[in-house]
């Protein structure tokens, strides 16, 4: 057993120089060293560990043409390099190569430059070709005497041999080992028994938002080569990692495990904030890599059996014997890829309690301390302040919802912004949450800045706590731009709410009536209707207008006719017809005349008409003396010839003065 | 007569409804005053917008996508509402007590002109959403008018005044260029709203490029293709992008 430690501290040791004094490598590796002029070769430039690196000169090929790249990725590896862990960082250039030519071609070194400006030079490497192409050939290479897993005592020590010189030759390039496969299942227990990978909590009962520490560890007795390839997922918490020396070493801690001490290597340090009540999971955590272990030659056991072993094998013993580090007491060492996984832990998380939850409680768990300020206290309606509130302490600082301010109306505020900055991190999560709103005041006045109550729960005492902030006092002045008009309009300190009545009926924006033809059609008909009505009345009025001048028109001819009538009975001396053909001259003209109906027409009517129209008395005497004349003539049987000559001349003589008057 | 004369005027008046059976408005409606008090207010904005597509002559419904757009911190989408509620219906104060609220939230909220007196009376009397009135007014006026006329040719004599005559065109002619006028404005709209933050503004006379504010209320003062010539609150003049601005 002695053996195995002191074996392996050598190694260790030797890991260390080398981790030592190669900090910063700079390598050329290629995917084949004998390759055919058809086939393509993959090299990868690759530097390991420079810090600050400004520049990788681009390799010039003189030999080869690029068929691809450069692509350039980068990773990180944490290893434990004796008692240290060690993150190591490596970015690579990889190229795809085709030879230009057969024969012994180089592939040619570079430079990189880190920003202190010192240089760091790869090596270069030199690569067989031969016509054709090797893929084919290369490819069934299941040839017993190659498959290192082939139970062939020369070639397992071969390869034992190997990959022990390559892993003294450079500590720097573990990777390159040929991982040897263990099927052998107790060993892997044995290795897992020296390493394996934890998670621990520090309480598994919370409420919610309650922070929980969650440490993933890694737990090594032997030398190792790790990196994390599954980080857990942590879904419904909000998370918040602890801060774990940063980049470089890390000191591991001892720790005693089932009587066992093991280096602990602490991988993720976390603080949990669960969102959401009922039982989670933390995911586990794995990391994969590879372990060294120490291994006892089975197969052969040189010292046992030295006398039955054959030349070669004697050979190869005598070299190992030359090895001043080699098996000296029959024992290998092989690299096995380990995978490690954390068990998964459940965790209870509880509500809040609800009894005496104030309203304004806005999902802060922890404890915390509360301070508030203005930027100044005097200012105008044109500026705006600003309002900002400190929320410090330790708990899920991200989590808390900013407290609503209640201003007095005649200032507003927006939607605040707010910044949250973790400090510490190193027991528990502290730091401060700053809120700013930014408040203007529409209205000048003095204002109080209403305190505010800030409410969270204490874990500890499982209980709500309240902190209020000093009310601020301030004074608002008339800006310029400052309006009164507006400001009786913006008295409401939010909007109104909207109105949730249904709809009755969606109508359209129409165009308006103005730009309608129904509406002008509305003017029209009327406008129609009031011309139609005129040009009817115009027609009847006419009609009736006509037949009044036809009368008057008619009046002459009418009185002459029976005037001639009259003279035909003056010559035949027919008394009676005589006047009576007179009369009827008389009383019909002025009927006709006046547009007076003969029926309405009396001695009485006639004068009044005739006074109206102005007729001079005279003529109006002469008038009623032919009508006197007339009426006495019929019933005074005898009359003279000169007295109806007379009485004719007269009628004549009226109507025609008449006739005259009435034109007038 | 009179039920012809109830069904003329609704005739003219009353637009078209959304004919289309189809269109469950008011299912959109319920479904955004729901996101709208559940403060999920992007998803009321796209079942009110669902709405205003159709461009209903409705003031209430502009009037909750503009609290639903201030809600969301669009203060141009949210004075553009509030504007479109109260160009249907100016004497909406819920509107108007909003639009101050938002437009109190501009940021570098340009000066106003004071207006003269009778250009803001002016301006307030052909308020587009008063341009049926005042066409019914002018119908009315119009018939008054006829009917004096007509009476006055019935009796054979003057029974109404001729200056009443004369007052009562001159009033007609009056009320007439005013229903023109709020129609005119009624159809093309001259107002935008920047819904740009800080849009671009080219000013016409220096040829200076200065930046508007979201939220700011412009006159349109004559259109080219992709740009506008805009006069701003403060009365300067000076080109727009059209995606910048859109029309109340």
């Amino acid at each position: 057993m002695w053996r195995y430690r002191l074996l392996s501290v050598i190694i260790l040791l030797l890991f260390s120089v080398s981790s030592w004094c190669q900090n910063t490598v700079f390598s050329v590796n290629a995917s084949a060293n004998k390759m055919g002029v058809k086939d393509q070769l993959q090299v990868d430039y690759t530097i390991q560990d420079a810090p600050n690196l400004r520049s990788i000169a681009t390799p010039r090929f003189e030999d080869f043409v690029v068929v691809a790249g450069p692509f350039s990725r980068q990773s990180s590896n944490v290893s434990i390099m004796g008692n240290k862990m060690v993150q190591s960082i490596s970015l690579t250039y990889s190229y795809i190569l085709q030879p230009k030519k057969t024969g012994t071609l180089t592939v040619p070194s570079t430079t990189a430059k880190d920003a202190s400006g010192e240089s760091y030079q790869s090596n270069s490497l030199t690569i067989q070709v031969v016509n054709g192409s090797l893929a084919k050939q290369e490819a069934p290479s299941n040839d017993p005497f190659d498959d290192p897993f082939f139970q062939d005592p020369f070639a397992a020590i071969r390869q034992q041999q190997l990959a022990r010189q390559r892993a003294l030759a450079g500590a720097h390039q573990p990777k390159q080992q040929p991982a040897a496969q263990i099927d052998d299942k107790s060993t892997m227990e044995e290795v897992y028994k020296n390493l394996f990978m934890r998670a621990t909590v520090d309480k598994t009962k919370v409420h919610v938002g309650e922070q929980i520490t969650v440490t993933y560890k890694l737990y090594t007795r032997i030398p190792m080569n790790a990196a994390i390839s599954k980080l857990p997922a942590l879904n419904g918490f909000w998370t918040q990692d602890f801060e774990i020396a940063k980049g470089g070493a890390l000191k591991p801690e001892e720790e005693i495990v089932n009587g066992k001490p093991y280096q602990v290597f602490i991988v993720k340090k976390s603080a949990l904030f669960p969102q959401q009540v009922g039982t989670l999971t933390l995911d586990p955590a794995e990391a994969q890599g590879t372990a060294r272990i120490v291994q006892r030659v089975k197969q052969q056991n040189p010292f046992g059996d030295m006398f039955d072993m054959d030349p070669f094998f004697k050979q190869a013993i005598s070299q190992m014997m030359q090895d001043p580090f080699g098996d000296m007491f029959g024992n290998a060492y092989k690299d096995v890829p380990v995978t490690m996984k954390s068990a998964p832990i459940k965790i209870e998380v509880l509500p809040l309690p609800e009894n005496g939850k104030p309203k304004e409680f806005g999902n802060a768990v922890g404890t915390f301390n509360i301070a508030s300020k203005v930027d100044k206290t005097k200012l105008t309606t044109d500026d705006v302040l600003t309002y900002t509130v400190t929320i410090s302490g330790s708990g899920n600082l991200k989590l808390i919802e900013p407290p609503v301010l209640a201003l007095p109306n005649g200032l507003s505020s927006f939607e605040p912004t707010v910044i949250d900055t973790i400090t510490g991190r190193t027991t528990t999560i502290s730091g401060s949450k700053i809120i700013n709103y930014s408040i203007s005041a529409n209205v000048p006045g003095n204002y109080e800045l209403p305190s505010i109550p800030f409410t969270y729960f204490d874990p500890h005492t499982s209980s709500y706590k309240t902190l209020t902030t000093e009310p601020i006092k301030i004074t608002v002045d008339k800006g310029k731009h400052y309006n009164p008009k507006q400001d009786q309009k913006t008295l409401i300190a939010d909007l109104h709410p909207i109105s949730t009545k249904p709809l009755s009926k969606l109508t359209l924006q129409s165009t308006p009536l103005f730009f309608k033809a129904a509406y002008w059609s509305m003017y029209a008909l009327p406008l129609m209707a009031f011309v139609g009505l005129l040009v009817w009345r115009r027609k009847e009025e006419d009609e009736a207008r006509n037949s009044h001048k036809f009368k008057n028109k008619r009046a002459n001819k009418v009185a002459l006719k029976r005037l001639s009538t009259a003279q035909k009975y003056l010559q035949s001396q027919n008394h009676a017809a005589f006047y009576e053909e007179i009369s009827k001259a008389v009383w019909l003209y002025l009927s006709d005349k006046f547009s007076i109906p003969l029926a309405h027409l009396s001695r009485e009517q006639a004068a009044t008409t005739l006074q109206q129209h102005q007729v001079d008395a005279m003529l109006q005497t002469r008038i009623n003396e032919v009508m006197n004349t007339c009426e006495t003539a019929l019933y005074t049987p005898q009359s003279g010839k000169q007295q109806m000559q007379h009485t004719y001349e007269e009628a004549i003589d009226i109507i025609s003065k008449l006739e005259q008057v009435i034109r007038k | 007569m009179k039920q012809i004369v109830v069904i003329l005027i609704t005739l003219l008046i009353g637009g078209k409804s959304i004919a289309n059976e189809a269109i469950p408005y008011n299912q959109w409606w319920s479904q955004a005053n729901r996101f709208y008090q559940k403060k999920s207010f992007d998803s009321a904005v796209v079942y009110y917008e669902k709405i205003a597509r159709y461009q209903p002559s409705n003031e209430v419904l502009y009037y909750n996508l503009g609290n639903a757009y201030y809600r969301l911190n669009k203060i141009g989408y949210a004075i553009l509402n509030y504007n479109k509620a109260l160009r249907l219906k100016p004497d909406y104060n819920q509107a108007s007590d909003n639009l101050a609220l938002a437009q109190n939230r501009i940021k570098g909220r340009l000066p106003e002109l004071q207006e003269v007196f009778f250009i803001s009376w002016w301006n307030q009397l052909t308020v587009p959403a008063y341009a049926s009135s005042w066409a019914i007014l002018s119908l009315v006026v119009f018939l008054l008018l006829l009917g004096v006329i007509f009476w006055n040719k019935h009796k054979r004599q003057v029974v109404i005044h001729q200056g009443i005559l004369y007052a009562l065109v001159v009033v007609f002619l009056c009320v007439l260029s005013l229903t023109y006028v709020s129609a005119q404005r009624n159809n093309f709209s001259e107002n935008a709203v920047v819904v740009m933050d800080s849009a671009v503004f080219k000013m016409k006379v220096s040829g200076k490029v200065e930046s508007v504010p979201e939220g700011t209320l412009v006159t349109i003062e004559r259109k080219e293709n992709d740009r506008v010539e805009v006069s701003l609150p403060d009365g300067r003049v000076g080109i727009i992008d059209t995606t910048a601005i859109k029309i109340i």
